[in-house]
């Protein structure tokens, strides 16, 4: 009999894809832990006992990214914020922080596998991003750890700018191999 | 090209944003007590303003978040942004 048992978890939509040539390097940032938290921090506990969890307060200035330790935390809404964590972090961090939420008005949520991240590397990250983003991606008005989301075409997209030229964009599993056709055809265009 | 400016993310492009009506269109407290024709005004009634326009936008591919607009529906001119709950600003030229 045939084994049809395999890992479902390490399956990416983004398998088989081909890198672009030219001035951004793409690649998938695999099997990121990824939660959504949402909860009131201006009044109540929510904030004070998420902050003891995480090691700090989330970012509550809009479109903006901290890290603590090998955690990440977006601010995605006034209520909403997203936390990546190291590949398989997620579900301990999830439990630590619904135990100590408890009755507290909030809600956790795993969407590890609702999201793919594309890491674009290279000096050429701005100009490719601005193909489909109608976002201000110079320096001046987009900078480290700061983020957004928009859409790339047709694409719902939260970016991230990891440093001077970096950046990550994650985007729904579904729309992955939409999202890296057009960017892997940006890259090459402005390469040719 | 259209620029809406969302009470947290600050200007975007107007394809970002979903319209939602006119505004300050108050939900029935007691919907059982409601006859027909109230419900009927609750659900269809609108003003359909020429001119100032209060109404109603969604972030939608960006926070996500309701917020308010002022909008001159003759020039298609943005005139005020404020978030939900915040009393609506005076603006000139509102006969309203």
């Amino acid at each position: 009999m045939v084994n049809t048992t395999f890992d479902v978890s390490k399956i990416s939509p983004l398998d088989g894809m081909v890198p672009p040539v030219g001035g951004v390097s793409l690649r998938e940032k695999s099997y990121v832990g990824k939660i959504n938290l949402r909860g009131n921090v201006e009044s109540g506990d929510f904030g004070h006992i998420v902050e003891s969890v995480l090691g700090g307060f989330v970012p509550t200035t809009p479109n903006t990214v901290v890290h603590y330790g090998d955690l990440t935390i977006f601010w995605l809404g006034p209520d909403e914020w997203l936390i990546h964590t190291p590949e398989g972090g997620q579900g301990d961090l999830i439990d630590r922080l619904r135990a100590a939420l408890g009755d507290t008005h909030s809600a956790v949520t795993d969407v590890s596998d609702y999201f793919v991240v594309i890491e674009m590397r290279g000096t050429d990250c701005r100009d490719v991003l601005a193909r489909g983003c109608s976002l201000d991606f110079h320096p001046r008005s987009f900078v480290a750890d700061q983020c957004a989301q928009s859409h790339f075409s047709h694409a719902n997209v939260l970016i991230h700018q990891i440093n001077d030229t970096d950046f990550d964009v994650q985007v729904r599993w579904t729309y992955a191999q939409y999202l890296w056709g057009f960017l892997a055809e940006a890259v090459e265009n402005m390469a040719a | 090209m259209l620029t809406i400016k969302c009470p947290w993310c600050g200007d975007r492009d107007l394809t970002e944003f979903a319209a939602g009506g006119e505004g300050h269109i108050a939900r029935p407290l007691e919907p059982a007590t409601q006859s027909d024709a109230e419900w009927g005004d609750y659900i269809y009634t609108r003003k359909n303003t020429k001119g100032i326009h209060y109404e109603r936008w969604m972030h939608a591919q960006g926070c996500r978040r309701w917020f308010n607009a002022v909008r001159d529906t003759v020039s298609d001119e943005f005139l005020a942004f404020y978030k939900t709950g915040e009393p609506a600003p005076k603006v000139e030229g509102d006969g309203s």
